[in-house]
């Protein structure tokens, strides 16, 4: 049996690196050089469809982890890879006020258009400037039930921390 | 805490909601081509706001000292402070509230504090209310009201803080309307005002903590999800 996780979030949050930390596999990645400027200014390639990374439970449950493309031109992507999914991880560049803002936007889609449980990562924890855990829910409106989870997406024991935050509150559901 | 940020992405209302949510203590300095605005915040209330033409300035207690000294006297004697101090403070958050460049930071701080005495002046829900009526950028409020789909909540509180914060009576209608299941569409059909006002009044209950975001319904049951299959998932994460 075949499960999925979603990972999205805005241009340069961090989802591409998340999979590829805790992936089993080498990422499938379809990453293609960016053109616009300023997207370029951060960094030399991005996501145009998905990332696709894989984890083996057991012989016969496999976990598949679903990276969305970040740009809002992209949107039509997170329903589509939504479709199924156990829950989604909504991350953010909690260094980035544009990112923080961007991922606003997501969660109003996942809010009001996809059914599925999901969690927030304030990634770049790491970093002095990010903004605290706390400040980013405020921000974000978040209702209670959204849990916001502080994280570093190179290191695998913070993702590991938000993969199961998710499926605590996948849990919860059932 | 700490933060700092681009005011072209977050509007002074969005920085006091932080401030105000977080029960903060501390620091917001302002910085804009045209000015610096200085607000002193104690448990997310507004103790304290001026303009300076030096950053130097916010953090020597002269003017601060000053207030404080005029404050206590007012608590003491019941006689009202010098309308020049008091109007400082006003013009110095109206204009803050009208700034649309520049940069802001919030750092933890309680230098100003003095003896215990709690100089609180203005509940900060009071001011983002206030600034919200004087709002007239639609970009702004479609940050937080960006679908007619979105539905609000009463918080729990919001008895409290309602005695902080006056509305009128339009703002009343809106917080009556919000009932949980109500989405932004209904309370404009509700309330029989305009779509512009209902979501410009809901972006500043928003701000100000009336209401919140509804909790979400939980998703619909999935028949091959068993907690099974998730202790499976879990306790092989938990290995990786």
């Amino acid at each position: 049996m075949n499960v999925k996780l979603v990972i999205t979030g805005p241009f340069a949050s961090g989802k591409t690196e998340l999979i590829k930390t805790i992936s089993e596999i080498e990422v499938v990645l379809t990453e293609r050089k960016i053109c616009s400027p300023t997207e370029r200014a951060v960094k030399e390639e991005t996501t145009v469809a998905m990332d696709f990374g894989r984890i083996t439970i057991d012989s016969d449950l496999v976990l598949y982890l679903f990276g969305t493309p970040g740009q809002d031109r992209f949107d039509f992507m997170w329903e589509i890879l939504s479709e199924g999914a156990l829950g989604t991880v909504v991350m953010v560049d909690s260094t980035n006020g544009e990112s923080i803002l961007k991922a606003r936007r997501i969660i109003d889609f996942f809010y009001t258009k996809v059914g599925t449980s999901y969690v927030v990562a304030a990634n770049k924890q790491d970093l002095p400037n990010a903004w605290p855990p706390e400040f980013i829910r405020s921000y974000l409106d978040l209702d209670d039930s959204v849990k916001v989870v502080p994280c570093v997406a190179k290191e695998k024991g913070s993702v590991k921390k938000v993969l199961l935050e998710l499926l605590d509150l996948v849990m919860e559901h059932i | 805490m700490a933060i700092k940020g681009d005011l072209r992405l977050f509007h002074p209302i969005e920085v006091f909601q932080l401030i105000k949510s977080n029960r903060e203590t501390g620091v917001l300095l302002v910085a804009s081509p045209s000015m610096l605005v200085g607000v002193y915040f104690v448990d997310g209330d507004v103790a304290y706001a001026t303009k300076a033409k030096k950053m130097y300035d916010f953090f020597a207690k002269k003017k601060f000292s000053i207030f404080l000294k005029a404050l206590k006297e007012k608590q003491a004697t019941g006689v009202d402070m010098e309308d020049e101090l008091w109007q400082e403070v006003i013009a110095a958050l109206l204009d803050l509230t009208l700034l649309k460049e520049g940069t802001f930071s919030f750092e933890e701080a309680s230098f100003f504090l003095e003896g215990g005495f709690t100089p609180v002046l203005i509940p900060t829900e009071m001011l983002i209310i206030e600034a919200t009526r004087r709002l007239n950028d639609w970009d702004v409020v479609g940050k937080k009201i960006s679908s007619m789909e979105l539905i609000f909540a009463k918080k729990r509180e919001w008895g409290e803080t309602s005695k902080r914060a006056e509305l009128i009576p339009d703002e009343e209608r809106v917080l009556e309307a919000i009932d949980g299941e109500r989405n932004v569409a209904a309370v404009v059909n509700q309330t029989g005002l305009p779509s512009e006002e209902v979501t410009k009044i809901l972006f500043g209950l928003l701000c100000a903590g009336f209401i919140g975001r509804a909790t979400r319904k939980p998703p619909l049951k999935k028949r091959w999800l068993t907690r099974g299959l998730l202790r499976r998932l879990v306790d092989r994460i938990k290995g990786i």
